[in-house]
Parts: structure tokens; C-alpha cells; sequence
């Protein structure tokens, strides 16, 4: 086995020098793809190339549900039906109040010359894949450019807000999880309207806010909503609760910590928001973009 | 078997392992078990470095490296960077490391997925990605436990080209 191959020995020499190269070829991608989007379609081809891999690892656990739904008993199904049924026609006495308050608040927004705000329009979407980086809360989506998905759309599940579009292919999209390290995300305290940012820790179950005063009306369990500033989340909808807050004398700035209201670990399906534009916000950028940063 | 239909099957068994390698990067892991999963890609390479160089061209590895940047949504040339950077001692000492006994080449083993989280925490840093917390390099301590596995498995995978 140990014998010297007669190729092995005539490549050794250049083996420093093409390794220099290739080292050199990485790092010039590398400042490339950071500076810009012109590697996009390098990185859509590879994307296609590794999408198979994806869906085979993904296929035993989509199988597994499938089964799993296949084998329930009749009666089970019929009682889950008649559940649903009744959810939903709560949802929807629920829903003919929140239109006639949509409509009310339509109509005091106009008498006070406000703009308007349009209604957003929501599409589902699968979760393929969950990034297997620890450090990168990212999930890969089952729809792309294909059905209109683009880059800074928002996502939220059933409870609230999950994340954002960051990378768009032809069938795929990729988002970036709130809890991202490197995600932050406009919100506001709905007891007070108080502003303030949540960064993303890396940590699934946990938020950052930043920059709040040790003086900040804030409580543990208040509930963060979406600000609408920052141009990429419509405004409103449930971010994180208030779980710890530190008050720190000697800093300039409290410790507050928040969960997540989205179960971001435990969700399969997510909603995406297509946003009616209005003329009120121009900024359609992403507020943290990791890829440019 | 003649030289060239050998030469084609080791292509595809080490083409093969790799593509194992990289879906086993990407298998659904319970959020505990996420910051733990061993580096199978660089395994996989330092084993084809050393026992199949001329089978291994750069070229090759960045490819793989790429696939890994695509897989994980990271910078394009990030893995591809640490995975050729890691390679070429191994490439370099493979005669040397070849006579090896077990434990001193898993130390090797070990020593060059080092070097391969090292580039990666490097090249984040410069990127100015956040890397945080002494767990960023359990992958480091699991891929020493797992080495055992990827030496056993491909021996055996290479262990049917011989006669």
C-alpha cells in the first residue's frame, strides 16, 4: 500500500503551487460573492446541483409523517375533522369581527387623512430543509421564483413572525430565521408602543432587545409586535414575549431578553406575506442582509 | 480488472462517499445534537488524500467545498477555501501519514479537521459573521470520535478494489 505511485511522485512538485491557486480562486469568490450578486448564478447552479441531496435526506422524515397519517384510525380522522371543523368556524366569527374593525379603522384612518393601509395577501409555503449550521438559522422553502416568492419577503407561522426571504432560485427560496445572529427585527411593545430592536441571539428561543434604557417601560411578558419600520415586516403581527429583563445601573443599556411567539424549531409549514405596496414605505430592503454584510 | 475500469470505480466510490458525506451534513439533527455534527465532509477528504491522492484533484475538493457553501447558505469558496487549505498537507505527507499507526493517524486526522474549523472561524471572522461560544468547536471533538467509523467504512469500501 505504501508503494510510491509513479503519477503521485511526477504531480508532487506543483502540489504547493496548485494548491496556492486554488486557495487564491476561493478567496477571490469568497470577496466576490460578499461585495455583490453577481455570483447568482454560480450559486443558483450549485444550488440545483445539491438540491437532490436535500430532498433525499429530507424524503424518510416526509415519509414517516405521511405514514404516519396513513395508518391513523378512521375515528381518529373523524375527530380531528370535527375539530377542525368547529376551529374553524370559531376563526371565522372571530374574522367577520376583525373585518368590521378593518373597516372602522379604515374609516377613521381616512377621516384622519392617514394613508391607508392595504391588506396583505398570504401564501403557503413547505419547509424543505432547516440550515444544518447551528450558526446560521436559515430554512430552505418549497417555492421560488417560479410562484412569485422574492427576496424580503416576510414569514410567519399560525402564532407569529418566523422570518425573512433572504435568496430566491426557480423553485426554491431560503430565509433567515428572526433568531439568526446576524437578523435584527423592528418591533414594538404593544402595551406602549415603546420601539426598540430585537436581535437575534443564535439561540432558537431567544431575542435580544438592544438599545432600551435602563428607565424603558417594559415588563416581563409584554408582547412585541412588528413596528412596520424598516420597510420588510408589515406592521402588527406578534414577534416575542418579554421573558427577563436586567436592570443594569452601571451600563447604559438593560439586558431584556425575549422568546419567540413562532414555534421557529417546531414549524413545517409557514405563511408567506405578500405585501400590498403602499406609498408610504419605500425602503423594500431587507434590514439585516447576512449575504452583503 | 484492468487499470482503467479500476481507476473508474475508484472515481465513483470516492465520487460516492462524498455524496454521502454531504448528506449526512444536512440530515435533520435534534436542535441539541446540531452543534455536534462531525465535520463528514473533511473526514471523507483527509481519508481520500491520504490513501487515494492522485484520485483527488483540487479541483475536486473546492467543488465539494462549493457544494458544502450551498448546502449551508455561507459565503460561495468558504468550505471550499477550508477544505483545500486542510487538504494539501495531507496531500503533501500522505506516504508519511500512510505509515502511520491508527492512533497516530487519527491524531493526524484530528490535527487537520482543526486546521479546517480554523479557516472557517477565520474567514467568518473576516467576513465579520458572527461565530460565538467554546461550542463552535465541539464538531471538532465529535469528528475525532467518528473518524474511527470513516477509517473503518471507507477501508472497507477500498478494501474490494484490491485482489
Amino acid at each position: 500500500m505504501a508503494t510510491p505511485n509513479p503519477d503521485t511522485r511526477a504531480v508532487l512538485p506543483a502540489l504547493g503551487l496548485r494548491a496556492a491557486i486554488y486557495v487564491m480562486i476561493c478567496i477571490a469568490l469568497m470577496v466576490i460573492d460578499n461585495r455583490g450578486n453577481s455570483l447568482d448564478l454560480l450559486r443558483r447552479s450549485l444550488s440545483a446541483a445539491v438540491a437532490p441531496i436535500q430532498i433525499g435526506v429530507s424524503l424518510p422524515v416526509r415519509l414517516f409523517d405521511w405514514s404516519g397519517d396513513a395508518a391513523r384510525p378512521r375515528a381518529d380522522l373523524e375527530r380531528e375533522n370535527n375539530a377542525l371543523k368547529v376551529e374553524r368556524l370559531r376563526t371565522r366569527a372571530e374574522l367577520q369581527r376583525f373585518n368590521a374593525l378593518e373597516a372602522e379603522n379604515e374609516r377613521l384612518r381616512a377621516m384622519l387623512n392617514a394613508s391607508a393601509q392595504v391588506a396583505d395577501d398570504y401564501s403557503m409555503a413547505e419547509i424543505l430543509a432547516v440550515a444544518a449550521n447551528p450558526y446560521r438559522h436559515s430554512i430552505t422553502l418549497n417555492k421560488g421564483l417560479q410562484r412569485g416568492v422574492a427576496t424580503g419577503q416576510a414569514l410567519v407561522d399560525a402564532n407569529g413572525v418566523v422570518g425573512q426571504v433572504l435568496d430566491v432560485t426557480d423553485f426554491r427560496a431560503t430565509a433567515i430565521l428572526i433568531t439568526d445572529p446576524d437578523h435584527a427585527t423592528p418591533v414594538q411593545v404593544v402595551r406602549n408602543g415603546l420601539r426598540t430592536i430585537a436581535e437575534g441571539t443564535g439561540e432558537i428561543d431567544r431575542l435580544d432587545l438592544v438599545y432600551l434604557p435602563n428607565s424603558a417601560d417594559i415588563d416581563v411578558g409584554d408582547v412585541l409586535v412588528t413596528s412596520g419600520l424598516g420597510g420588510v415586516f408589515p406592521i402588527g403581527y406578534p414577534v416575542a414575549r418579554v421573558t427577563s429583563i436586567e436592570r443594569r445601573p452601571e451600563q447604559p443599556f438593560a439586558a431584556v431578553r425575549a422568546e419567540p411567539i413562532a414555534g421557529l424549531d417546531r414549524i413545517r409549514e409557514v405563511v408567506l406575506i405578500e405585501r400590498a405596496v403602499s406609498a408610504a414605505d419605500g425602503a423594500d430592503r431587507p434590514v439585516v442582509n447576512p449575504a452583503d454584510e | 480488472m484492468n487499470s482503467a475500469a479500476s481507476a473508474r470505480s475508484a472515481i465513483w466510490r470516492i465520487a460516492g462517499s462524498l455524496i454521502v458525506a454531504l448528506a449526512l451534513t444536512v440530515v435533520p439533527l435534534p436542535d441539541f445534537l446540531r452543534a455536534a455534527r462531525p465535520d463528514w465532509v473533511a473526514l471523507v477528504v483527509i481519508y481520500w488524500s491520504v490513501f487515494a491522492p492522485q484520485r483527488l484533484p483540487f479541483w475536486a475538493i473546492a467543488l465539494v467545498g462549493l457544494a458544502l457553501d450551498a448546502l449551508y447558505g455561507t459565503l460561495l469558496g468558504l468550505h471550499a477555501l477550508a477544505l483545500v487549505v486542510m487538504a494539501f498537507p495531507a496531500l503533501r505527507l500522505h506516504l508519511q501519514l500512510r505509515v502511520f499507526s491508527w492512533a497516530q493517524l487519527a491524531a493526524a486526522a484530528v490535527l487537520l479537521v482543526i486546521v479546517y474549523e480554523f479557516v472557517l472561524f477565520w474567514s467568518n471572522g473576516i467576513a465579520g459573521l458572527s461565530t460565538r461560544g467554546v461550542d463552535y468547536w465541539l464538531p471538532v471533538v465529535t469528528s475525532a470520535v467518528a473518524w474511527p467509523f470513516v477509517l473503518y467504512i471507507l477501508d472497507a469500501v477500498i478494501a474490494r478494489d484490491r485482489p
